[in-house]
């Protein structure tokens, strides 16, 4: 997973970067991270399960914070570690609608890993930016 | 942080004047040694003076000694807001709602407890519920978590989880009146159903502690909480609303974001710092769902006390009496809460935002058990798991600070710095070394948690107490802490 954890930014909790070439490979890359970030061996997790979602917002920004907060939610609510399956993120009326196909498995204790539980996605330092390259993100995680 | 700003009152205070940022309605005050407030980020002094601007806001916004870099306020922020012309905020608060601490004594002595400390913190770590994905120890049906939001601690005793002498020795009673389920999401029920009676993770723990007869400061008052003996063992916990009060934060959060400017007409320049007035539609809202995750904290930590009371008894074959099981006392330090507070001499009700930072009733007052009324209400603070806890009192000069005081260490380490410099299975083996057995069910998680982490707690407590915020007590040492 490709990401890079950023320092100076929050004592307290996690604030990481993903890149991508379009917002598509931007989002992938958020919740990998996250699932990175929170066990130690993502790649045992295996696609035993799918669930689709969407979202909408007014800003890429936005998007890409209701989009971790999924992920963040499932794993309480439902206790699933997910990562995107298919993707899409359209832009029409004014706002960003992304749809969602997640794929993964229940946490298992005795298999997964965990390095520190996310608990919420934060707005703090939130930003989605574009370059010559493409797009990057920065989010600071609660834990 | 830079001083340069920054106006000494003396040698523990120090105000920010309301030149420093356009709009600040009010000066900044920080809590702490000039050591200390050089050693927080630099953040703190920006993220404190934003919470300045608030409407509504009164007096000073305050920073405690263990003060450093959150999310819209600073932890260890505390904000007195005008509730008639004022707003209330969930960055003011923090996402673990009534995030907090409670301290059980027992008459066991460390001797007693040492042959079988591995024992017991095995025990407390198979059974009370901790870490990520674990079940709590009882999954809520939607008619019994409406209760529970609405009872607190005493839904957890009416079934079955302690004694009702318990909630006298709980901050609000352990039941926060105005907890409205109607303002709850679905998605935070989700999330809070299977959680309750739970650790998590984190910096949330469970510590056997011992107090050595060196550590009592003040013995008569130390005596009034419980603590009567050299070697005495003492429990603390720290653990909070879990994803439930997260959720709710989270909701509202948002929710506040896309009305404040088009409904409220409020702009701020940090998002986390998302407000609104307080007895419109919206803050009475957030205000009803927030009590009911202040409610679930409480009923959280009475059922995980219930549970190591039976582990005690169960280990050393004795009846909660004869163990001397007895709850010293249960903070809060993560909430807003109305209360009656002199602002310039007249007595007026205010809401007072704490984040990161402990209540601390001065002798007298109302809202402290009779049992304390003349020591004052008992503050605990959380330590490092190397370093220690503390266990203080609330005195009358508190009163210039809304009667707060800090909630414990604070870091002076990001975890990932921390979880670089230290190695968790290395840091287990250093403690038990030293006496202290750890369990965990996240070795990086414990790394994040070194001592090394966070500031020195004797230095924080220094300043609490140089600064008139509260009186130190006694000093609780860990021998044994099972971490999420």
């Amino acid at each position: 997973m490709d990401f890079e954890i950023l320092e100076g930014i929050s004592r307290a909790d996690i604030a990481f970067r993903v890149w991508g070439g379009d917002p598509v490979e931007l989002f992938t890359a958020g919740a990998g991270a996250l699932l990175a970030i929170m066990i130690r061996n993502p790649e045992t997790v295996l696609k035993k399960t799918s669930l689709s979602f969407a979202c909408e917002a007014a800003d890429l920004e936005m998007l890409y914070y209701d989009f971790l907060s999924e992920f963040i939610f499932r794993k309480d609510s439902d206790k699933l570690l997910l990562l995107p399956e298919k993707l899409e993120i359209n832009r029409s009326d004014g706002l960003y609608r992304l749809s969602c196909i997640a794929s993964g498995e229940a946490i298992d204790r005795g298999r997964h890993v965990f390095a520190v539980d996310i608990k919420a996605a934060t707005m703090h330092n939130l930003s989605v930016t574009r370059d010559d390259n493409g797009f990057s993100a920065t989010i600071v995680v609660d834990v | 942080m830079k001083t340069s700003s920054i106006n000494k009152i003396h040698d523990y205070l120090y105000e920010i004047p309301v030149s420093f940022k356009h709009g600040m309605r009010v000066p900044a005050r920080i809590y702490a040694s000039l050591q200390l407030i050089e050693n927080m980020d630099n953040a703190v002094l920006d993220q404190l003076t934003n919470v300045c601007l608030l409407p509504g806001i009164l007096k000073h916004a305050l920073c405690m000694p263990d003060g450093h870099s959150g999310y819209g306020f600073p932890i260890g922020g505390v904000a007195a807001i005008d509730p008639d012309t004022g707003v209330i905020s969930p960055g003011g608060i923090g996402f673990d709602i009534n995030c907090g601490v409670r301290l059980m004594a027992t008459s066991l002595t460390f001797d007693e407890v040492k042959p079988r400390l591995k024992t017991l913190v095995q025990a407390l770590f198979n059974q009370v519920p901790s870490g990520v994905g674990s079940d709590g120890m009882v999954r809520l049906k939607p008619d019994d978590f409406d209760e529970a939001m609405i009872l607190g601690a005493r839904w957890a005793i009416q079934n079955g989880y302690g004694s009702p002498t318990d909630l006298d020795f709980i901050e609000e009673n352990g039941c926060m009146k105005g907890a409205d389920p109607r303002a709850v999401s679905d998605r935070a029920r989700a999330r809070g159903k299977d959680q309750a009676g739970s650790l998590g993770s984190g910096n949330h723990y469970l510590e056997i502690q011992v107090v050595k007869e060196k550590n009592i400061f003040d013995k008569k008052i130390a005596e009034q909480f419980g603590i009567v003996r050299d070697g005495q063992i003492m429990v603390m916990i720290h653990s909070g609303s879990r994803g439930f009060g997260h959720q709710i934060a989270t909701d509202y959060l948002k929710r506040f974001l896309s009305v404040m400017g088009s409904k409220y007409g409020l702009s701020l320049p940090d998002r986390e710092l998302a407000c609104a007035p307080f007895y419109s539609d919206d803050g009475q809202n957030y205000y009803r769902a927030m009590n009911c995750a202040i409610n679930y904290a409480f009923l959280n930590r009475q059922m995980m006390m219930h549970s190591v009371k039976n582990i005690l008894c169960d280990i050393f074959k004795k009846s909660p009496e004869e163990l001397g099981l007895r709850l010293v006392y249960d903070v809060c330090h993560n909430t807003a809460k109305l209360e009656r507070h002199a602002i310039d001499g007249k007595e007026k009700e205010i809401l007072i935002h704490r984040k990161g930072a402990t209540r601390a009733f001065a002798p007298g007052m109302e809202g402290i058990p009779d049992r304390y009324r003349s020591t004052g209400q008992p503050v605990l603070i959380g330590g490092s798991m190397e370093t220690g806890s503390y266990l203080l009192a609330g005195i009358p000069s508190g009163a210039e600070a809304f009667y707060s005081t800090c909630h414990g260490s604070g870091r002076v380490m990001s975890r990932h710095r921390a979880k670089s410099t230290f190695n968790g299975r290395e840091l287990q083996k250093h403690l038990e070394e030293q006496g202290i057995i750890i369990l965990t069910s996240s070795f990086p998680g414990l790394a994040e948690e070194a001592g090394g982490a966070y500031k020195n707690v004797d230095e924080v407590i220094q300043a609490t107490e140089q600064g008139g915020l509260s009186r130190a007590v006694a000093k609780l040492l860990p021998i044994g802490n099972i971490k999420g």
